[in-house]
């Protein structure tokens, strides 16, 4: 009995994640910041990483970045993820990559 | 002792009866003599007379022998059969060209059957006069005029040779020594009663024919093929709208891209030139979307070339970023005889019907697989020697059309649909060509070129020939026979309900079930094709009074 619940669950979780993939867009975020002499890298990582999210709104071919509420796409991020990060000589990439589910994205977040 | 002997021989007494008696004697003796030569004369006459009657039967026999051989097989006579009865034997041929005295027989069609018979001595021979079409054909026209109408034939057109029509004839124009028959019996002149029993109309066996025709599989392919075999693309929508770019610019794309949501000026519709190479078939069509994937699901697309769907496809995708690239084919069934639906030289709409997930295009692209070929079914100014099909025989599961082709037999053309020869075509004799719909025949076609190199058409609705050269033997099962500004030379019957001849020479013989009409044409008795040894669905027959002993 207890077998047949733990699969009737576990097909239940892995039935919603698919189910939440399909309502889930993975966006790409990029972003360059050239360090300043007294500039930690902690600090450059921390406003790279902002101008990459935001960036992130520009790059959805769907909605132009004017139709986005950048607070409110900001907020509804998950799984934001470090995909690339280079350091060359003074000039720091990142990219990172995020998911937003549809419904936020073309409804609370979308300009009316 | 001597004088008694000389009295006596003196004595004269006695003399006149002695004389007499002789005499009687001698009268009776030569009588009987006569009467003992013409006993034995008589017996011979006798026996020879028997015997000469014995003879008769036999060659009678062998005529009989001859017609139930030729009944069934008009061929078996091709050599002589010889046989025994009653102590004697006989020997029956046919002969296609002589008759007894050695002299042409009057038509082509004709033929003798000959039998010689010889018992104790005695020979005799016979002959019947037989031809390969049945007796309705001895006529220049026979109509059965199954729906009782009034046959009228005003002097526009010209008769020449006998006919027989199956109820009233209006007005008719015969040449000199040829007769109209009618079966009203009230018929005055120059209308003649034809006296009972009237003649009928022949009996056809289909079957010769509906055999053929319901064997019939495969299609014709033209020998001269056309266009080229590959495969050809264009791009047909490259919408240029979006805040960004979508895939690099590879040629195709301008890099902007149209989202179904409509952002980027999205389109359901659109259209393209066909761009297949000319002549060729298109096979398989895909229509191509480049673009990021779908928005975080499935998109369901399902694209239509005139209205024919393509084929539906899933695109399941949950990134649309700018350059982000991707490819959906959808790819349609493999179709050897042509996309359908596709417009050859025309212009194609492309439609999308789709559902799901939000998409963005950069551009969509039709490619098409395309094969030289020819058009099923159509043969166009190419020379077909039928030897050079299976058994002989050209078929087509449809409608098959002849445009300027030569024909060469001898074989079968044959076709579940209509036939359509055009355009001078040339068909050489021993050609059979047999529609299990109608034959239509113009643009100045020639059909055999002899009445002993001619053809056969045999059309199941329909018969139709304008502006031609035909020689043969041409049937309409169907509901229509129609023979127009043509030369024609051998024998016509149809079943059809509407005949129709204008403008046409016909030197042979037509045989109608109905009525028919007749417009500034001339029917002139002749030579039909010989039917020898060819199963054409008629029974031979007997010319009446051809029957001679000799």
């Amino acid at each position: 009995m207890i077998k047949i619940f733990i699969k009737l669950f576990l097909s239940f979780i892995m039935i919603s994640n698919s189910f939440s993939m399909q309502n889930e867009i993975t966006l790409v975020g990029e972003s360059r910041y050239a360090l300043g002499e007294n500039e930690s890298l902690e600090d450059a990582r921390l406003i790279c990483r902002n101008d990459a999210l935001q960036n992130m709104g520009s790059n959805i071919m769907m909605l132009p970045p004017e139709a986005i509420k950048i607070r409110c796409f900001l907020d509804e991020m998950s799984d934001i993820t470090l995909v690339q990060e280079t350091l060359n000589q003074n000039l720091l990439y990142l990219k990172y990559e995020a998911k937003i589910l549809t419904s936020a994205l073309f409804g609370k977040c979308a300009v009316e | 002792m001597i004088n008694p002997i000389l009295n006596r021989l003196k004595n004269n007494s006695g003399m006149a009866l002695t004389a007499s008696t002789m005499f009687i004697f001698i009268v009776l003796s030569i009588m009987a003599f006569y009467l003992a030569r013409f006993a034995i004369l008589d017996s011979a006459s006798a026996a020879n007379y028997i015997q000469n009657i014995r003879a008769r039967n036999l060659v009678q026999t062998g005529l009989q022998v001859g017609l139930l051989k030729i009944e069934n097989s008009y061929s078996s006579l091709g050599s002589a059969i010889s046989g025994k009865l009653n102590k004697g034997s006989y020997n029956v041929l046919v002969d296609n060209n002589k008759d007894e005295k050695n002299s042409n027989l009057k038509y082509n069609h004709y033929s003798l059957l000959k039998s010689s018979s010889e018992i104790g001595g005695i020979s005799r021979s016979a002959r019947l006069i037989v031809s390969s079409y049945p007796n309705a054909f001895n006529l220049a026209l026979f109509s059965k005029n199954q729906g009782n109408g009034t046959f009228s034939s005003n002097s526009s057109n010209s008769i020449s040779g006998d006919l027989f029509f199956n109820g009233a004839i209006s007005s008719v124009s015969m040449a000199s020594n040829s007769v109209a028959y009618s079966s009203v019996e009230s018929s005055s002149s120059p209308i003649v009663f034809h006296g009972f029993p009237l003649p009928s109309l022949p009996t056809l066996d289909h079957s010769t024919y509906t055999t053929l025709l319901n064997s019939v599989t495969g299609q014709f392919n033209s020998s001269n093929s056309s266009g080229q075999s590959g495969t050809s693309s264009r791009t047909v929508w490259n919408p240029n709208g979006g805040h960004c770019n979508v895939c690099k610019d590879d040629g195709d794309s301008n890099n902007r891209y149209a989202c179904t949501n409509g952002y980027g000026g999205w389109s359901n519709s659109h259209s393209f030139n066909d761009f297949v190479p000319s002549g060729s078939t298109v096979n398989k069509i895909t229509i191509r979307f480049k673009g990021a994937t779908p928005c975080g699901g499935t998109w369901n697309i399902a694209p239509s070339v005139n209205g024919q769907v393509i084929n539906s496809e899933s695109w399941y995708g949950s990134r649309c970023s700018c350059n982000s690239c991707a490819v959906k084919d959808v790819v349609s069934a493999n179709h050897t005889n042509g996309f359908p639906s596709y417009k050859y030289g025309a212009s194609n709409s492309l439609t999308f019907s789709h559902s799901g997930a939000r998409t963005c295009i950069g551009y969509v692209q039709v490619i098409i697989a395309h094969s030289a070929s020819s058009t099923p079914g159509v043969g166009e100014n190419e020379t077909i020697n039928l030897s050079n099909y299976s058994n002989k025989t050209l078929m087509h599961d449809g409608d098959l059309t002849l445009t300027g082709c030569n024909i060469t037999g001898p074989g079968y053309v044959l076709a579940s649909g209509n036939i359509i020869i055009s355009g001078n075509t040339s068909i050489g004799g021993g050609v059979k060509i047999f529609s299990k719909k109608s034959i239509e025949i113009n643009g100045s076609s020639t059909i055999g070129s002899s009445l002993t190199s001619y053809c056969t058409l045999y059309g199941t609705l329909g018969l139709n020939i304008k502006g031609s050269k035909a020689f043969g033997l041409f049937i309409s099962s169907g509901s229509l026979l129609s023979l127009t500004n043509s030369t024609i030379s051998g024998a016509v019957f149809s079943e059809a309900s509407e005949n129709t001849l204008s403008n046409i020479t016909l030197n042979g013989s037509i045989v109608t079930k109905n009525n028919l009409s007749l417009t500034s044409s001339s029917i002139i008795k002749n030579s039909l094709p010989d039917l020898f040894g060819v199963n054409t669905g008629f029974k031979p027959s007997i010319i009446p009074g051809s029957y001679l002993e000799f």
